[in-house]
């Protein structure tokens, strides 16, 4: 990436984030508000968290692309149970997930050990989880799989799923500062380094954007060999 | 909400009802939100520390069964030191579960570690779910692997090899990937340094696992494969720039293949997070005293002082060897403003050093060092009064005085003008312990020609070796002969004019750079006192007028 689209991209999650902290504000006072019903109570606090994950994973991805690029991001790979790394993100979300009044799956062997950096394909999961809450309408599905010697963790909705111009392109910036884009680019531009560091041999890890499925929304994959 | 998760309402069975819980961090805010988290999962039993000496005591003084520790605890130690000092001490019995919370980069730095491993880890922020997972995950690791545990705790390492093999050749087992992990750390604790490689590299042959990188150069390090485990070592600090074993070892590899200079930058580059660890701070010291870096010593050297304040490393040597690198320091300097200043601050430390140690030992050592500190600064009265003291002190006192303290009266001895002296003590030190190559090296360290008859020898041959690279061209052999030499010889003469000679070699062949003439004059500052009357003299001189001849064409070239 050329350091342009670099600044690009920083600057519209910088703007993302002061987006987000402007709906907590709102938040705040609306649940300030003594008339608000448990409805709208719960409503304000299912955005509160919202809000505050996504600028948790925006200020993560803003630490971690300057340490990629300072060459100080540690990538630990070790063995791990695969069901239990992608349980804990949706633990992470639970209290999100609930109040969204999501429906959650999980896919996964209970028994898969596989290769990676817990912490940072964690993180990488976690933020297309906490995205896919935004724009899914009830449905959400992780499922995990090893197959040619690779292991895929796919995160699909029923939402609209990606922009056009972004499945092609997954990792580069969009060409202008969107409302609301400017985060879930750098997240991504994120997810495919992390995913670029676990290597095995020649092979590469990356990642995939589709839309369709048998759910209908996007579909985030990442591959790990 | 509708889930299809797997094995969350078996979690809440769990009772904690009976189990003891201690959260240590420096902020109360999150000390309350893990409290809150805790009674929401039934746990009744939670005390809370600021800091980790508040942590350590509680620690002495009951018995915990789960700790949460923040990584970052403001001032005083780390996370890490704190679990570093609970299990030195053997507070922590072995079923305890301790959990470190990080906020995103502390965990680079521990999960690194070879020793002292935390248990688990969470990073801040923390929701109820993952710590209850979390919990559930250290609980049944602990319980799965308790004959391990066990026989780790008893040290019958062969029992606990063996039950780690049950696990490695187990067809499906959750904890295959620990115990092979495990039976690494305990092949090299065994000294079985041949299979422990073949285990990491055959781990490795599949997939680049940062915790057999690690093991693999320590092994090489033991086999003694200075140059492949400089490498390995390179590798994991590539993979985690925060792992403090990695850098420590390649700083160590580097010193051993005769790169001292390149050993103190890495160290001095080496992630912020480390520069908290004592053992590496009495690294990067040992480190600069090779380079004659006394300024870096003592720089480190405080930091030491600082860092070891609570806990296992407090020792009154830290104390007194800072004062001993800041009056070196102070000898080097070529302001007389600095000298001053160092010297001050050499003897402020020693009189804070008496007053924190009360004892006759260290009286005596510091009042050595105050002699020296003294003469450094012209003071030759004060001088010669700390000597007589600390003589006075050795005379009084019915024991005789330990090695440490006959070695720094000789270095007094030689600072204050007795040099007869000096070298008579060392003389009789050598013949006491012509036997303990240990001490040996030591006393050889202190004077320019070896007194003892092992250091003669090795002196003898190294310039043996020396002059026959010269005659085969091989200046940068030579180059790495003498630095390798230096280190055991740091006073000697003559192996620093054949390091400045060799570089002067090699620029004749390969042209002359910037960066070999300044170390060459890095060297030459060391021995800048030499005596008219030594035989070296002229060789000497003649280099110095090459080197400002080098300097100022290099200089004119720009």
């Amino acid at each position: 990436m050329k350091p342009r689209d670099l600044e690009m991209l920083l600057a519209s999650c910088i703007h993302d984030m002061k987006n987000s902290i402007s709906m907590i504000l709102n938040s705040a006072d609306q649940l300030n508000e003594p008339a608000s019903s448990p409805q709208q109570t719960n409503e304000q606090l299912a955005n509160l968290r919202y809000e505050a994950s996504r600028l948790n994973n925006d200020l993560m991805h803003l630490l971690g692309v300057y340490r990629i690029k300072e060459r100080e991001l540690p990538v630990i790979i070790d063995e791990h149970q695969v069901h239990e790394i992608l349980q804990e993100q949706f633990l992470r979300n639970e209290i999100l997930l609930n109040k969204s009044d999501m429906e959650f799956k999980l896919d996964c062997d209970e028994d898969e050990l596989w290769y990676f950096d817990c912490e940072l394909i964690g993180g990488v999961i976690n933020n297309i989880l906490v995205n896919a809450v935004r724009y899914s309408k009830r449905r959400i599905r992780i499922k995990a799989r090893i197959s040619n010697d690779q292991l895929s963790i796919e995160v699909a909705d029923d939402g609209q799923g990606y922009p056009e111009n972004m499945l092609h392109t997954p990792d580069k910036p969009q060409n202008a500062i969107n409302y609301r884009t400017g985060s879930t680019s750098l997240g991504l531009y994120f997810a495919s380094k992390v995913a670029n560091l676990h290597t095995k041999g020649e092979q590469k890890g990356h990642i995939t954007l589709q839309n369709g499925g048998d759910l209908g929304g996007g579909i985030f994959t990442i591959y790990l060999p | 909400m509708k889930t299809s998760v797997s094995g969350i309402k078996t979690m809440s069975k769990n009772n904690y009802s009976d189990k003891k819980f201690l959260i240590v961090d420096d902020f109360e805010s999150f000390q309350k939100i893990l409290k809150r988290l805790l009674l929401g999962l039934n746990v009744q039993n939670v005390t809370t520390a600021n800091n980790g000496i508040q942590a350590v005591k509680l620690c002495e003084n009951n018995k915990y069964d789960v700790i949460f520790c923040d990584f970052d605890l403001g001032r005083g130690p780390n996370g890490l030191q704190v679990l570093e000092e609970l299990r030195y001490h053997n507070l922590l019995k072995s079923s305890a579960i301790f959990i470190m919370v990080t906020a995103e980069s502390g965990r680079d730095a521990v999960v690194g570690a070879m020793e002292y491993k935390p248990d688990g880890y969470m990073n801040k922020p923390v929701s109820a779910g993952e710590l209850s997972s979390r919990l559930v995950k250290s609980l049944q690791q602990k319980d799965a692997l308790s004959a391990i545990y066990f026989a780790l705790d008893n040290g019958d390492y062969q029992k606990a090899m063996a039950k780690c093999d049950e696990h490695i050749n187990a067809t499906k087992s959750r904890h295959k990937n620990w115990c092979l992990k495990t039976k690494g750390e305990l092949l090299i604790k065994l000294a079985r340094l041949p299979q422990a490689q073949t285990l990491y590299e055959e781990v490795l042959a599949d997939r680049p696992i940062f915790w057999a990188r690690l093991g693999l150069a320590h092994t090489l390090a033991g086999l003694k494969l200075d140059e492949p485990a400089l490498q390995a070592y390179q590798k994991a600090y590539a993979d985690n720039p925060a792992s403090l074993e990695a850098f420590e070892g390649a700083a160590n590899m580097l010193v051993k293949l005769g790169d001292p200079q390149a050993a103190q930058k890495l160290l001095e580059q080496s992630s912020k997070v480390s520069s908290r660890s004592v053992t590496r701070q009495k690294l990067l010291v040992d480190i600069c005293k090779i380079n004659g870096d006394f300024e870096g010593a003592a720089k480190a050297g405080r930091q030491v002082v600082k860092l070891a304040e609570h806990g296992q490393h407090k020792s009154a040597d830290n104390d007194l060897d800072l004062a001993d690198n800041l009056t070196e320091a102070a000898l080097n300097s070529s302001s007389e403003e600095r000298t001053k200043e160092l010297a001050k601050e050499a003897l402020d430390t020693l009189k804070k050093t008496e007053s924190k140690y009360n004892e006759e030992d260290v009286k005596i050592q510091s009042k050595l060092v105050q002699s020296r500190a003294h003469a450094s600064i012209d003071q030759d009265t004060l001088a010669q009064e700390a000597l007589n003291s600390a003589e006075q002190k050795m005379a009084n006192s019915a024991l005789k005085p330990n090695l440490r303290t006959q070695l720094e009266l000789a270095k007094s001895y030689f600072q204050t003008g007795h040099k007869d002296k000096a070298n008579e003590l060392l003389k009789n030190l050598a013949l006491e312990h012509q036997d303990n190559p240990i001490v040996s090296a030591r006393l050889d360290k202190l004077v320019d020609e070896p007194v003892t008859q092992a250091g003669k020898l090795a002196v003898v041959k190294i310039n043996k070796d020396g002059i026959s690279m010269f005659e085969k061209g091989e200046f940068k052999m030579a180059i790495k002969n003498f630095m390798q030499a230096i280190q055991k010889f740091p006073k000697h003469l003559g192996i620093r004019l054949n390091i400045i000679q060799s570089f002067l070699y090699d620029m004749k062949q390969n042209g002359p750079s910037t960066e070999k003439v300044t170390l060459c004059e890095q060297h030459m500052h060391v021995i800048r006192n030499i005596n008219k009357d030594n035989k070296q003299y002229k060789r000497y001189l003649s280099f110095k007028t090459v080197l400002n001849t080098l300097d100022q064409n290099l200089k004119g070239d720009k």
